[in-house]
């Protein structure tokens, strides 16, 4: 080889080192330079689409296995706006299948495609009975455009109109148990620019057990990163739905239920009306009747159906004076302390001082000598102001305390209330509370709380916790719920009297409640209502509380009527509800008339 | 001193040669051939199996939006309202408490509370896509290879 040759040769072989170790280099800075992060995160940022994945919402079934709440297929109507050609065409197709205004939808279909506004969202929860025929004028207009009368000429079509099916809350039962169950709100938009689309879900479980138990229902979701290379072969986890809940109320007896309670708070005229319908042996909810109540799959109707949200669920979020009902827990108590027996004798003089106040009885009248069952079956105020004063504040507070008087149940349903109950550690109390809280005025309960207190009763004296949750289904295994006991308040022996006194109490004065065949143990209540300017005239609660059978209670029912214009009284309005309640209930539990069961039992 | 000079005792033949390049230049380009051509059987199948496998989360989806709205509609035409009306137009009435005849089924422990559960061991199905795929080389030549001979 000749020198120049060599020279060239070397010079070339320089040069191309040189580049290839600068190329090596420059690969080095790219790696380790503080921009690659950046860099490499811009690369990530296409490469990948996050999307969460949401596993399907749990569903609700009653004890018997009956579904009350259920996932239903609906669609979400969208424009592709680089797609659309024929604008009037998709405007008016929407107007006469879904009922879209013409206009509106022209405008928004016609909007010009831009990086920022791809896609624009038209409606949503569509039922699959419109997406198909919508999907069917796809298919029509898809076969004019082959027909040669349209080869001169555009044809008609839907170009742009895009169809996405998701899961949405579905109420097979329509309204029933809808204050037990709550509501399910899904909403779900599509980020509009085409560099960054993909589905936010915003939904959240309101009111009852949708609330109580929204993160059981709603499982677990998961944020993936999807790779837009299919060649990056990833499998998108699988994910469990969420539990499913069943519930301890029966679909027929809360159907009963309701049926009764609605008629009555017709025929009574009152602004509402809540029904309970507990098993005092394991604190379960069978029923829970409200009136009005919303239909779920309605829930943006809210608003207009109540003025408050506590009106949703009444039995657990709204607190009233109870009135006369109370009389049970004051007579429990005193029984149980044994500072009075049924037979004891109060003689009536139709008042009662008190720390300057007077009490009277609700008819004014003095009712003379009366055993402790003549007071509750007259339902005196005086005769329990002095059961109260016999007991003292410190031992009827106390009693109050154990029957959770002031205190929530811990039900399993959103938004329980309570009322504070004053007491003589307050410095607002005073000697007449001890008197009218004796006969449920100046205090404040939910019908639940009460309900609770009093099946103490009818439950040998237990209480059990009121619950609505029987069993949860979650990855294919089923868990039980185990009845809890919220406390014990007096003796079996006291509630087993009482028992037997308010029995007798109703049969005596031969009361609305009582069910042929059925021996049923219950108190009325009759309750002003406070306002800012003192009690109101002529305007009450009326509230019935029974259980059944005496000798062996499978039912506990509370009945509340908010404002009742047909009578005031809670003998007339109330208690015709817990007897027709009953007549339901003996049929639907199966409970043998009483001596059907004797016989029965022998 | 003696000059060495060393000389080849022979040549080969200029076609010879040119044979010899042409060979390993053919050689080279069908290995790279072949290795392209194993690449984009791959990497074609891998595209493949994902598109396959995005249709079939999609018809996953689908199936479960189907069984869902199926359970709705039943759940509806079963439904206590529509079970009452049914009932009504087949003549049948409510009965009073009086009406009932009551016996004693000995067993009969009453109605049972729903059991929804299916009784199967674990809901949750292994993973459709073995590790090998999504593995990189030097994982799966360790769980393969590494691991099982020290008994890991």
């Amino acid at each position: 080889m000749t020198l120049p040759h060599y020279r060239r040769y070397l010079a070339i072989g320089i040069i191309l080192t040189l580049a290839g170790v600068l190329i090596f280099a420059q690969m080095i800075h790219i790696q380790t330079s503080a921009k690659a992060e950046i860099v490499t995160d811009y690369g990530e940022t296409w490469s990948y689409v996050p999307m969460t994945i949401f596993p399907e919402r749990g569903k609700i079934f009653d004890r018997q296995g009956n579904l009350l709440v259920g996932n239903q297929k609906l669609y979400e109507i969208g424009i592709n706006l680089v797609d659309v050609d024929d604008p009037e065409t998709i405007a008016r197709v929407l107007e006469s299948v879904v009922g879209l205004n013409y206009e509106d939808t022209l405008e928004k279909v016609k909007t010009k495609a831009s990086a920022d506004a791809a896609y624009v969202v038209l409606t949503d929860f569509i039922p699959a009975s419109q997406a198909g025929q919508i999907l069917d004028l796809m298919d029509t207009y898809s076969d004019m455009a082959k027909d040669p009368k349209y080869a001169n000429q555009p044809a008609p079509n839907l170009d742009g109109v895009l169809l996405t099916p998701h899961l949405q809350r579905s109420y097979p039962e329509g309204s029933l148990a809808s204050n037990i169950l709550g509501f399910y709100t899904l909403q779900i938009s599509q980020t509009s620019t085409t560099a960054d689309r993909h589905e936010i879900r915003v939904g959240n479980g309101y009111y009852g057990v949708e609330q109580n138990y929204n993160d059981l229902l709603a499982g677990n979701p998961i944020d993936i990163r999807a790779p837009v290379n299919p060649n990056l072969v990833d499998e998108i986890p699988d994910l469990p739905p969420g539990s499913d809940l069943v519930l301890t109320i029966d679909r027929e007896i809360q159907s009963s239920m309701e049926t009764v309670l609605d008629k009555h708070v017709k025929s009574s005229g009152a602004e509402s009306g809540t029904l309970i319908v507990l098993n005092p042996e394991t604190g379960e909810v069978l029923a829970m009747a409200n009136s009005p109540r919303l239909d779920p799959s309605h829930y943006w109707d809210q608003d207009k159906k109540f003025l408050s949200s506590v009106n949703y669920n009444r039995a657990v979020s709204s607190t009233y004076e109870p009135g006369s009902i109370f009389k049970v827990i004051t007579m429990a108590s005193a029984l149980d302390a044994g500072v009075v027996t049924p037979d004891t004798i109060f003689r009536d003089t139709g008042v009662w001082e008190v720390g300057g106040y007077t009490i009277y009885n609700w008819d004014g009248n003095a009712w003379g000598d009366q055993t402790m069952v003549g007071c509750m079956q007259h339902s005196l105020n005086v005769c329990l102001s002095w059961v109260a004063s016999q007991l003292g504040p410190k031992a009827f507070y106390e009693y109050l305390n154990r029957f959770g008087i002031g205190h929530t149940t811990g039900i399993d349903l959103a938004n329980e209330a309570t009322f504070p109950l004053r007491t003589p550690e307050d410095g607002v109390w005073s000697d007449v509370d001890l008197a009218t809280h004796s006969f449920g005025q100046g205090l404040a309960v939910t019908p639940i709380q009460l309900a609770s207190a009093i099946s103490a009763v009818a439950n040998d004296g237990v209480i059990m916790a009121p619950h609505v949750l029987k069993s949860m289904v979650s990855n294919g295994r089923q868990y039980n719920t185990t009845p809890q006991v919220l406390s014990n308040p007096i003796s079996a022996e006291t509630a087993h009297t009482l028992t037997d006194m308010l029995a007798i109490s109703l049969e005596s004065e031969s009361s609305d409640a009582l069910v042929e065949g059925y021996r049923v143990a219950g108190k009325t209540g009759t309750a002003e209502i406070p306002t800012e300017y003192g009690y109101s005239l002529g305007v009450t609660n009326a509230s019935f509380v029974g259980w059944g059978p005496v000798d062996d209670p499978k039912f506990l029912v509370y009945v509340w009527l908010e404002k009742p214009s047909a009578s005031i009284w809670g003998s007339v309005i109330a208690a015709p509800v817990f007897r027709d309640a009953v007549k339901e209930l003996v049929v639907l539990m199966n409970i043998p008339p009483d001596d059907v069961r004797a016989n029965l039992v022998k | 001193m003696i000059k060495k000079n060393w000389t080849q005792a022979y040549k080969i033949v200029p076609w010879r040669g040119q044979l010899q390049w042409l060979g390993i230049m053919a050689a080279a380009l069908l290995t790279i051939i072949l290795i392209a051509s194993i690449y984009l059987s791959i990497s074609s199948q891998a595209g493949i199996a994902g598109r396959g496998l995005q249709v079939q989360q999609r018809e996953k989806s689908d199936t479960i939006e189907s069984i869902a709205q199926l359970e709705t509609d039943l759940a509806r035409v079963t439904s206590s309202t529509e079970m009452r009306q049914r009932a009504k137009k087949l003549g049948f009435a409510s009965i009073a408490p009086q009406d009932f005849t009551y016996i004693i089924v000995p067993g009969y422990a009453g109605r049972p509370s729903a059991d929804l559960s299916p009784h199967t061991a674990d809901m949750v199905p292994p993973p459709i896509i073995k590790t090998a795929y999504t593995q990189s080389i030097w994982d799966w030549m360790y769980s393969s290879f590494v691991q099982p001979a020290y008994g890991e």
